[in-house]
């Protein structure tokens, strides 16, 4: 006992330098090293040309994917369709706008995720997709990359960039300007940017676009497909421009504004492009790679392919389910096609009759609007009273078709969803019908209806395979035109979510979207044939449309962004 | 001279029996004292044992007094055992090693292996609710393989990860699919004094659990097998078809609508099921779900030891079917472990421990939350299970012919290798244990509960019937497209390296204890997958699936984990009664920046056995008492890696650029430099007391936590024009309090009559202290997240319906009633309290200044339970209720309300408010749930607490006489079941209920028929 007392010390002592020992050799902070697989520095990123086109693709990849929006397309926040259904939230807060407020927590969709439905408005995401291309065009230009490299590279990023800020200029009226990464470590308060003005805002959009498209090619080829290209970037500064001169925001109609928007979208059509020559087909995964499309988002089947089917398409095809219904065309919309011989169905002569209203209808009509009696796959589609799978749902009890329509443009038979199918076909920011409408609408109000516009009008009518305006409407007036030319626009560019900032540009909403939207309700006949009756086509007891002119011309910066910068951000008129 | 140290006298045959009364008692340990000798009494309480002539027996077993007796020249022994929870040898295993429970200064709960094993459930952690104090537990599925309890000691501490760490004899390993007849005991480490050995990975607690390993003796072969019957404990019910249309048609009635989505001939269909296939009744659930699905366990194992080798094995067999066709759980355990003494002054230990367990999926949704979505998604109206003609429906098709499967398999080896060497200063040893560990953890799966080393998933369409209304026909429809298979392969490798110092000494009064360890653990994964589509052929293979480049999918990745820490404990005791300990970790992890990876972590804890002072000993009543407390300081890994790393993420799903995917890169979050561990400062003080000779045993504590350091997502700091998130930051405070209890009885009545009882209580309650938070919650009381509990619900107040005398006209609220904005208003709808507004006044409308804080948290701050027993003669009765409370669960869509997302409605609405039935459980009917109707709000905030009978076990041992004659040492027969009853206030639903749509497999019901039998 007194011996191993005694050692005791020695004991402790050698316990000390045991642990002295292994701590000193754990101290080491290197042999904690762990590798960070997939994460590289920056100078790596930008180190070669392959590199940096990943940071671009990201960017590409940021755009917005509307076709797979899981209930509410963009048609729906506008007078052109609505949802099957009347519970979901999105389509609720689209109905009634006027109840939007600053806390409004928007429901983009039911997924919520960043790539999903109209998403691609929020605020947020969009500087975050800005942040992107600050970072691409700092570091492309700090890199030692080749300078062709480095020219087309940037107009594309300048591009991209220009397009998220349009979203923020048009839907919110403008945000900061912020051309470069934000390091809130050597910047300081400086990362607290003020918000622009409305007209700063176009200014640079307007400089931007044109700087990126003498960077840029005319066409990059078929490996560039789905690239932007300097038709991109002067289609989107034509759009802009017109955004600009419309009547929403030029108060005194100041021509000349009309008159550039018209020089732009003028020089597009000095490009070389072409319309699709079949219009059902351009939205379809077989009329890929054309012509016509000029900024657009490529899809790729069941690799990183378009679920638009199984959300915007009918119902059923047949028995079988094939989708939620998200998108069901108004009475509204439908009366605004025209007739096989061109004219409106309201136009003397048009021969429109009531009681069999799709009959010698535009070939556009038959390929956009699935209708009772129409073909979907070879199947007929029926929204009659009592009429199977697809009968029209008045009480709301179902996500069938409350219109009595069904989505039929881009729509692709060949898939079922519900087994995993996914298309490919292509979605279009842009395409030349588009420039050809805007530079009529643009002209128009320029320099009235000359023969330029009619040229660009009967483009878009031949492919569509009727009878031109200056067959149809030779010596239209001014503002004749313009309402042809708006309802054409309508028809041509349905569900290609253009109408909700027409019918905001042109200062029309509080119209269009505050009274209640129509559908047919079709009741068989003893003895076949249909009784036709123009209904309510939201229920009782669902939202009704509504729109406040005082405020919903643009909508609210969310409160939780404005309490991040009080300081740089002031609210949208009217909102609380 | 050395032989004279170690005498060889002759050795004795010596035999006896140990009893208590008259009830013989088996593994009692007989060792010869002094030596390694030794065995254990068999069921009838036999040994037999050499022992030199002068030698001393001695006699123990848990919960009796030990004792000794002289051999001399008797060689035949009747010991008789007293009863007694007074056993100074006791042990409780504690981070990395073993202390005596009378000397422990820290807070640990330990559960005995015996204790889980008649439990029928696959996963360990489920049956540890109510069995510890300080363990809050809730089970959020009862899929077959997937039904993993969560388990949080002493409630949730951080916003981050509140998971505690799980280790293994040893070795930080997952626990839950051990075969629980391989586990010896596990302790829950609680306090600060506790958990510090674990470092910057201990602030959430520390879950250890201890294999068995073999005992002196003759070897025992035991056989445990039961197979039981499954069913949930509540099936959800959904209205029936007739309900169906008839609610539908009330909620247009109330809306206005004149066209009735159901006509009065459809109704009368529904009503005399007169056209099953045209107008069906399907409840989803119900209807798909299968009855008695089995569940069994089957169990061999072998155990003994001589002097120079302890051996155990063991083999295990698990296998669950699921609550619907396809889902399935498997499992093989083999363990195996030998303790040599090598030399007389070293022992080697040799641990294996391996299983095989293959989880089965459902073709008709891979995970929970799909299959509980399509099904329930089904409406009453909208078919039959099955049509009249005996075709399929696509439902029931998609259930039952579905040749869909994903099969999860899992495969993971422990081993271990240990020596320990005696050196020649008495008491100082030095040990190194060397683990090597195949897939002990998983980190690539996240969505599935346990090790998927390879997981094939076959997705291919199948046929099924529609029925057309219109023509009463029945159309086939094949399947449209072609099958895809997928194949994914997970694999961690863990390397441990321990190195001890340990001594022990008693110096006059005092006695010392000392601990050093050095251990270093690297982890390496890596995951990679396969796929195939455009498959022609059925076969499940990748070599077979279409060959188009786009056909073609492939992707991979790995990763890695390094630590290195120190550990040290130091124990002084004064006279086995003033006890001091101090304890901690160095620990470095590469989680953080170079320069901030090493921490340091200790605490300190005190004892004093008060029943030791003298002025003590005239209370007999009281036989122990120990007041304890601890401080100290731990860490939590609460976020990820490399949040100190700037630079750019690549992914492989980017942009479709020239027809092609392409791969895109982006750039990573802000990072944080400084990241660092969460700091937990735990402070405990603890009362044991044994009472009532022994009879009665409590064990009380309150704890207090701050967390520190606490990783948040501080986004709110910078303007949203930022454009990029920033990495965590060390910036949260959290508190953390509560009190557990623990307290357990045995009374013998009379010889053959003895009655236990057990009870544990938990409870547990944070409050946020310091986080990130937006002006417009933190500036109004009501909203302000600071001050309260994590995941506290907001939402608005209830108040009870609107009647007809609140609206002056239809739609119109009369003046002075708050108004509510979300969707038109009748009678019938919920009315809300209008409790503020921007001035901190009611201001005459309800938005959200009127919420308020709705309810406890969805995690239970409460956890208790209580374990009567009963044991007479052969028969055994014992009981374990275990209960939560304090948790609240905001039900919304699927589970609440009618014809959400146009679908089913539960039954919950059939008492629905209307005129005459203005005391309804569920607003005016409508169509569609109104905005105004769904809000969150107190209205939908449910109390989900419980009380279950969560197991009871009735066993009967058959006589020896009896069994005797077969060979056979011990047979005990059983009938034993798993959640037989619940209490509880919530309708429709188990309390267990984890998803507010009710998209979760319920708690299972089990019983089982069982036995036991040795050899």
């Amino acid at each position: 006992m007194k011996t191993s007392y005694n050692m005791k010390p020695k004991v402790l002592a050698k316990l000390a330098i045991a642990g002295a020992l292994i701590l000193s050799a754990c101290k080491k902070d290197s042999s904690l090293n762990v590798a960070n697989q997939g994460s590289v520095d920056a100078s790596t990123a930008f180190a070669t040309a392959n590199a940096a086109d990943l940071v671009l693709n990201d960017i590409y990849n940021s755009l917005p994917d509307e076709y797979n929006s899981v209930f509410d397309a963009f048609d729906n926040w506008s007078d052109n369709s609505l949802t099957g259904f009347n519970w979901s939230n999105s389509c609720n807060q689209m109905r009634t706008k006027a109840n939007i407020n600053s806390n409004t927590t928007f429901s983009y969709d039911w997924g919520g995720g960043t790539q999903k439905a109209t998403s691609w408005l929020k605020w947020d995401y969009n500087y975050n997709y800005i942040r992107k291309c600050n970072v691409f065009i700092s570091n492309l230009e700090a890199s030692k990359l080749p300078d062709s490299y480095k020219n087309q590279r940037l107009g594309e990023a300048k591009v991209l960039r220009a397009y998220f800020y349009h979203i923020i200029w048009m839907a919110y009226g403008g945000g900061p300007i912020i051309t470069k990464p934000d390091n809130r470590a050597t910047d300081g308060d400086s990362i607290y940017h003020k918000r622009a003005s409305f007209d700063e805002n176009f200014s640079f959009l307007e400089t931007e676009l044109t700087d990126a498209a003498a960077l840029l090619p005319a066409n990059n080829g078929n490996n560039g497909a789905g690239r932007v290209t300097k038709g991109a970037a002067l289609t989107l500064k034509g759009w802009v421009e017109l955004y600009y001169a419309s009547p929403l925001n030029n108060k005194t109609n100041d021509v000349s504004r009309w008159a550039a928007a018209a020089a732009t979208n003028k020089q597009v059509m000095q490009l070389g492009y072409t319309l699709y020559p079949k219009y059902d087909e351009l939205f379809l995964g077989t009329g890929n790679n054309n012509n016509e499309g000029i900024f657009y988002r490529e899809y790729l089947g069941l690799k990183a392919g378009s679920n638009i089917a199984g959300y915007q398409g009918p119902g059923y095809v047949g028995t079988q389910w094939l989708s939620w219904g998200g998108s069901t065309p108004t009475q509204e919309l439908v009366d605004d096609y025209v007739m096989a011989n061109g004219k409106g169905i309201n136009e003397a002569g048009s021969g429109y009759d009531p009681q069999n209203p799709y009959a010698n209808r535009e070939p556009r009509f038959t390929q956009s609007i699935l209708y009772t009696g129409n073909t979907f796959n070879g199947i007929v589609y029926s929204s009659a009273v009592g009429g199977g799978n697809n009968a029209i749902d008045l009480a709301d009890a179902t996500d069938n078709t409350n219109t009595g329509y069904a989505m039929k443009k881009a729509i692709d038979t060949t898939v079922n969803p519900w087994q995993g199918g996914a298309s490919s076909e292509t979605y279009y920011y842009f395409r030349y019908a588009e420039v050809l409408l805007n530079y009529a609408e643009a002209q128009n109000e320029a320099v009235g209806p000359d023969a330029s516009v009619y040229a660009a009008l009967d483009q878009v009518r031949t492919r569509a395979g009727i009878p031109t305006f200056t067959d149809v409407y030779p010596g239209a007036t001014q503002a004749q035109m313009r309402d042809l030319i708006r309802r054409e626009r309508r028809v041509e560019l349905a569900f290609e979510g253009k109408r909700y900032f027409d019918l905001i540009r042109w200062k029309i909403a509080e119209v269009n979207l505050n009274h209640v939207m129509h559908g047919m309700r079709l009741d068989p006949k003893a003895g076949g044939g249909y009784t036709y009756t123009v209904i309510n086509a939201v229920p009782a007891g669902a939202p009704q449309w509504s729109f406040d002119a005082s405020k919903n011309y643009l909508l609210p910066i969310p409160l939780s962004i404005i309490s991040q910068n009080p300081n740089g951000l002031t609210q949208n008129p009217n909102y609380q | 001279m050395a032989g004279f140290a170690y005498p060889s006298f002759s050795q004795e045959l010596i035999t006896g029996k140990v009893s208590v009364g008259d009830t013989a008692l088996s593994g009692v340990t007989v060792t010869v004292k002094g030596t390694k000798s030794g065995t254990q009494t068999d069921q009838q309480g036999n040994f037999s044992i050499s022992a030199p002539a002068n030698s001393t027996l001695v006699f123990s077993l848990i919960g009796y007094a030990p004792q000794e007796v002289k051999v001399g020249s008797q060689h035949q022994f009747n010991i008789q055992l007293v009863a007694s929870a007074q056993n100074l040898n006791e042990v409780v295993v504690v981070g990395y090693g073993t202390q005596r429970k009378t000397s422990l200064t820290a807070a640990v709960s330990a559960i005995k292996g015996s204790d889980i094993q008649r439990q029928p459930v696959s996963d360990i952690s489920s049956a540890l609710g109510g069995r510890a104090a300080g363990v809050l537990f809730s089970q959020p599925s009862g899929q077959a393989g997937n039904d993993a309890a969560t388990i949080m000691i002493r409630g949730i501490g951080t916003s981050g990860n509140a998971t505690p760490l799980f280790i293994v004899d040893g070795v930080q390993r997952n626990y839950s699919q051990l075969n629980p007849d391989d586990v010896e005991s596990i302790s829950i480490l609680k306090d600060a004094a506790a958990v510090a050995p674990y470092g910057m990975a201990g602030a959430n607690g520390v879950i250890l659990v201890t294999t068995k390993r073999g005992r002196l003796g003759k070897p025992v072969l035991t056989y445990d097998g039961y197979v039981g019957f499954q069913n949930p404990t509540v099936v959800t019910h959904f209205i029936n078809s007739y309900q169906f249309a008839t609610l539908k048609n009330v909620g247009a009635a109330n809306a206005g609508a004149t066209t009735m989505p159901f006509s009065d001939a459809d109704i009368q269909k529904y009503k005399d099921h007169s056209d099953p296939d045209g107008h069906p009744n399907f409840d989803p659930i119900a209807d798909m779900r299968q009855k008695n699905y089995i569940q069994t366990g089957q169990n061999l194992s072998i155990n003994g030891g001589t002097e120079a080798v302890r051996y155990n094995a063991g083999l295990g067999f698990f296998s669950q079917e699921g609550m619907f066709p396809g889902i399935k759980y498997r499992r093989y355990n083999l363990s195996g472990n030998m303790d040599i003494q090598a030399t007389k002054s070293t022992t080697v230990s040799l641990s294996l421990n391996g299983r095989v367990e293959q989880r089965n999926l459902s073709g008709a949704g891979y995970n929970t939350q799909s299959l509980f979505e399509n099904l329930i998604n089904t409406t009453s109206v909208s078919t039959p299970k099955i049509y009249s003609n005996g075709d399929h429906p696509y439902i029931y098709a998609s259930f039952y012919d579905n040749p869909s499967y994903q099969v999860i398999t899992g495969n993971t080896m422990l081993t271990q290798f240990a020596i320990d060497q005696k050196l020649p200063i008495k008491g100082l040893s030095v040990k190194a244990v060397v683990a090597y560990d195949y897939n002990p953890v998983d980190p690539y799966n996240t969505t599935n509960a346990g090790i998927a080393s390879l997981t094939r998933s076959w997705y291919a369409p199948f046929s099924y019937y529609s029925y057309d209304t219109l023509n009463k026909s029945y159309t086939l429809f094949p399947p449209t497209t072609s099958p895809s298979f997928y194949e994914e392969y997970h694999q961690t490798q863990a390397f441990n390296y321990q190195g001890f110092i340990n001594y022990s000494g008693n110096f006059g009064r005092s006695s010392i204890t000392g601990l050093v360890v050095g251990e270093i653990r690297t982890t390496k994964s890596l995951m990679f997958n396969a796929g195939r589509i455009n498959y022609n052929l059925s076969i499940p293979e990748l070599f077979a699936g279409g060959t188009g480049s786009t056909d073609l999918s492939n992707t991979g990745v790995s990763t890695g984990s390094k630590q290195r820490s120190v550990v040290y404990r130091v124990t002084y005791g004064f006279d086995n009664k003033y006890l001091l300990e101090a304890t901690g970790r160095y620990d470095g992890h590469y989680y953080f920046a170079p320069g901030h990876r090493f921490g340091f972590f200790p605490a300190f804890a005190v004892g004093w056995r008060i029943s030791q002072e003298s002025f003590m000993s005239n209370i007999k009543w009281i036989n122990e008492l120990k007041l304890r407390g601890s401080w100290g300081q731990s860490g939590n890994l609460a976020g990820g890696p490399f949040q100190y790393q700037s630079g750019f993420t690549l992914y492989g799903n980017s942009a479709i650029l020239g027809g092609a995917q392409t791969q895109g890169l982006y750039e990573n979050t802000e990072p944080n430099p400084l990241i660092t561990w969460e700091k937990a400062t735990k402070t405990d003080v603890g009362l044991e007391a044994r009472i009532l000779n022994n009879m009665i045993s409590i064990e009380a504590d309150y704890f207090h936590e701050r967390r520190g350091n606490m990783l948040l997502y501080p986004n709110i700091t910078v303007p949203a024009e930022y454009g990029i998130g920033l990495a965590q930051q060390n910036a949260g405070i959290m508190t953390n309090n509560g009190i557990e209890l623990a307290v357990n009885g045995n009374y013998s009545v009379s010889k053959d009559l003895r009655v236990t009882l057990t009870g544990t209580f938990s409870y547990a309650k944070n409050k946020q202290v310091q986080i990130f938070e937006n002006k417009a919650t933190y500036d109004y009381w009501n909203l302000r997240r600071t001050g309260r509990p994590l995941n506290t619900q907001f939402g608005y107040q209830a108040l009870g319906y609107f009647t007809d005398n609140d609206f002056q006209s239809p739609g119109v609220l009369k003046s002075g009633i708050a108004t509510q904005t979300w969707s038109p208003l009748a009678p019938g709808d919920i009315r809300y309290a209008d409790v503020s507004g921007p001035n901190g006044k009611p201001d005459g409308t309800i938005n959200s200044y009127d919420m308020v804080p709705l309810g406890p948290p969805t995690s239970p701050q409460i956890i208790y339970g209580f374990a009567p027993g009963v044991t007479y003669k052969g028969f055994e009765l014992s009981l374990l209720f275990q209960g939560a409370a304090e948790r609240s669960l905001q039900i919304a869509n699927s589970a609440a309300w009618a014809f959400d997302n146009n679908k089913n409605a539960p039954v919950t609405v059939l008492d629905y408010w209307t005129e005459t039935n203005q005391h309804a459980a569920y607003p005016r009917m409508t169509t569609a749930p109104t905005a105004n109707n769904t809000q969150t709000s107190s209205f939908w905030q449910k109390s989900v607490s419980y009380l279950r009978l969560r197991t009871g076990v009735l066993g009967y041992t058959l006589p020896r006489t009896l069994t005797s004659k077969a060979g056979m040492s011990y047979v005990n027969i059983y009938v034993s079941g798993q959640n037989l009853l619940t209490w509880t206030p919530i309708k429709n639903f188990d309390p267990e209920v984890s998803n507010n749509r009710g998209w979760y497999f319920p708690t299972q019901k089990v019983v089982t028929i069982g036995a036991k039998i040795q050899f």
